[in-house]
């Protein structure tokens, strides 16, 4: 039968239903395809999860939420009203950060006041700092704005008049460098360039091996601000799953896809339980490894993309905890002492340091009803290698307890009595529940140069009809990007396939 | 005493009956109703529970609890429970549901789907002393403040439920400036 659908709506499948594979059916839906997404999982969202425990509220994965932008955007496109979806605030602070030389610092998201805080605490050069988030701002205007808008991987991204300016203006050492060189030349103390060394970890990063590119970040929390979404994170999910529906987007939960069907190099449609549903398109939300090693069984592909080093998993603590502490805040680190060491045991040792960085979150801070009166819920975070068959089980007891040491140390508390309940999840349970391969968070590393132009395309070459989006491909992972895979996807697939 | 609860999966999907006590031995999930409510100047009831509930008892506490007879629906056992253990009817609403899960220390386990509904009154109380030690109004400022210095004065679920129906009185203006419901 011939396939003339020139007229009539064109169907596509999309493969999960993360953030990016959410988006993009609203995007197509909005443009008049006829969208199915298939979630293995029993509800939408992918890593932005939640679960409630014993009354305490768990965002169970992302728990920042930056450039809220393009949520508005995607509404917009979607001509729906935002505000009768989603609510979000602004926050004064970013992050507090806390050091075992006891030194606090409150990271406003206002660059003055920002300065000035490094300037107090830390004597730093009020307006060095500031220099240093207006080139941020720079940079990222002039170029992360293209890598964040385009696909790497079609001329006419390239032929484009800004890309070959921007290209003219990037100075070498921004690719040559790493984050870490780039910070220490810039600022005076090293909890300042402490401070500016963990956006790298935005993306999984090691900010000794990452290029000072990555300097460009921390242009999203000191200049365009932090935000807190009404009802924390899943917020987020919740709004593009009700949006979707409303734009008419079916979803199959419980509905794992087993297979794409090809023929004479073009999609036909994918196997569901054994059943075969067609499609004119595929676009996969999936990690692309698997979609290609166990999809498309296309082992050379797979093979080559296993090769690429993965961004950093991680190792969360869900603790209900029966106390409130003055001195914490929404965000929270607690600075390793031994950072370039944490980096070295994530990346080459594969485990994690005695002395690791703790991340804390806690959304009862902007909400009180995220936990019962008197109490927080902390999501505690610890980098962690990609699970290669570690001993996780030795390795996470073991990590407790210096977390446990550490947290006591820096707060002078004895926090293990004062747990109420507590979940935890680590790599190999991240891998089996969203699918990534061995739990990296996102996707392949940025820890080389040339990382930003190695990161899979947005469509299969080979294959006509089949395309890709979610935080292994191009852009990247993390929320902002993820939508912005989203945009870049389903722009291409308008553009080519009308 | 052989009154049995219904029990539900997480989705509140009912899965069977149980004799009450066994339930909670048993640490079963089964389905609850709690009901708060307010008078009009925006303060909320507080039960005192009777020293000789079989859990709980002399623990400060919403207005009322119970949990929902086979066949029963939520909103009847709501109504039902405000007059037997308050002595009063009044229009309620259901604000939202939520799961919890405490082992007491006599041993028993409260694992529940719990509905909660919330009211405005303002006339006249007359508890059943069988299962009400005390009641009062207090301003839901105070009632916070309390539960951060007396925790073990309240029940388990109250700490639990309290920022969630806090959250809804703000968002409905339940008692805050409002006129009579009726």
């Amino acid at each position: 039968m011939e396939f003339n659908n020139k007229m009539s709506t064109k169907h596509a499948i999309i493969i999960g239903s993360g953030i990016a594979g959410m988006a993009t059916a609203i995007r197509l839906a909005s443009a008049g395809y006829q969208i199915s997404v298939f979630e293995s999982n029993e509800s939408p969202g992918g890593k932005l999860s939640y679960f409630e425990k014993e009354g305490f509220k768990f965002d169970e994965g992302p728990s920042l939420f930056t450039q809220p932008q393009n949520i508005e955007e995607l509404f917009a496109f979607a001509n729906e009203p935002i505000e009768k979806y989603f609510n979000y605030s602004k926050t004064d602070v970013a992050c507090n950060y806390f050091f075992e030389n006891g030194k606090k610092i409150a990271a406003y998201t206002d660059k003055k006041r920002l300065s000035a805080e490094l300037a107090d605490k830390l004597n730093e050069d009020s307006s060095a700092v500031e220099k240093y988030l207006s080139d941020a701002e720079r940079l990222y205007n002039k170029i992360g704005l293209i890598f964040l808008n385009h696909s790497l991987h079609k001329l006419s991204t390239w032929l484009h008049k800004r890309v070959l300016h921007a290209l003219s203006v990037l100075k070498t050492t921004y690719l040559f460098n790493t984050l870490h060189h780039h910070n220490n030349k810039r600022f005076i103390s090293n909890e300042a360039v402490q401070i500016f060394n963990r956006f790298a970890t935005y993306n999984g990063s090691n900010p000794y091996k990452a290029p000072g590119m990555l300097s460009l970040i921390p242009h999203l929390e000191h200049n365009q601000g932090t935000f807190y979404p009404k009802g924390g994170m899943i917020s987020i999910t919740n709004a593009l799953y009700k949006l979707a529906i409303k734009k008419g987007v079916q979803f199959n939960f419980n509905q794992s896809v087993e297979k794409i069907i090809q023929e004479d190099k073009k999609v036909k449609g994918v196997v569901v339980n054994g059943e075969h549903v067609f499609s004119d398109l595929i676009i996969s939300n999936a990690d692309v490894y698997h979609t290609y090693k166990n999809l498309l069984n296309h082992l050379p592909k797979a093979t080559k993309l296993a090769k690429q080093e993965r961004s950093s998993s991680a190792l969360i603590f869900y603790w209900g905890i029966n106390k409130q502490f003055d001195e914490l805040g929404l965000h929270n680190i607690l600075f390793s002492n031994h950072y370039k060491e944490e980096f070295d045991c994530l990346f080459n040792k594969k485990t994690i340091l005695n002395d690791p960085t703790i991340y804390i979150n806690i959304t009862s801070k902007m909400e009180k009803e995220q936990a019962p009166t008197g109490s927080e819920n902390w999501f505690v975070m610890i980098n962690a290698p990609t699970n290669n068959g570690q001993d996780w089980d030795a390795l996470i007891k073991e990590t407790r307890k210096n977390v446990i040491q550490k947290i006591n140390r820096i707060l002078n508390i004895d926090i293990e009595q004062l747990i109420k309940t507590e979940t935890i999840l680590d790599p190999r349970s991240i891998e089996k529940k969203t699918g990534t391969y061995k739990g990296s968070l996102y996707g392949t590393s940025s820890n080389s140069p040339f990382s930003a132009f190695l990161r899979p395309a947005n469509f299969a070459s080979n294959i006509k009809g089949l395309y890709f989006c979610g935080g292994t491909v191009h852009p990247g992972g993390g929320i902002p990007l993820c939508l912005k895979s989203a945009y870049i996807t389903s722009e291409l697939i308008i553009k080519n396939e009308k | 005493m052989n009154i049995e609860v219904i029990l539900v999966d997480e989705h509140d999907r009912e899965v069977g009956f149980m004799e009450k006590m066994e339930a909670h031995n048993k640490g079963l999930l089964h389905r609850a109703v709690s009901v708060f409510i307010f008078n009009k100047k925006g303060e909320m009831l507080l039960q005192q529970r009777a020293n000789s509930k079989y859990h709980s008892g002399g623990l400060w506490s919403n207005a009322c609890c119970s949990h929902p007879l086979p066949n029963e629906s939520v909103s009847d056992t709501a109504n039902r429970r405000l007059r037997e253990e308050m002595g009063f009817d009044t229009d309620l609403q259901f604000a939202f549901s939520f799961i919890y899960k405490t082992v007491f220390e006599n041993g028993l386990t409260e694992y529940e789907f719990d509905h909660v509904f919330a009211g405005i009154y303002d006339g006249v109380i007359k508890p059943d002393h069988a299962e009400v030690k005390d009641y009062c109004f207090m301003k839901m400022d105070a009632i916070e403040e309390s539960l951060i210095q007396h925790q073990h004065k309240y029940t388990s679920w109250f700490s639990i439920a309290f920022p969630k129906i806090a959250a809804f009185q703000k968002t409905n203006s339940i008692g805050i400036q409002q006129q009579d419901v009726n």
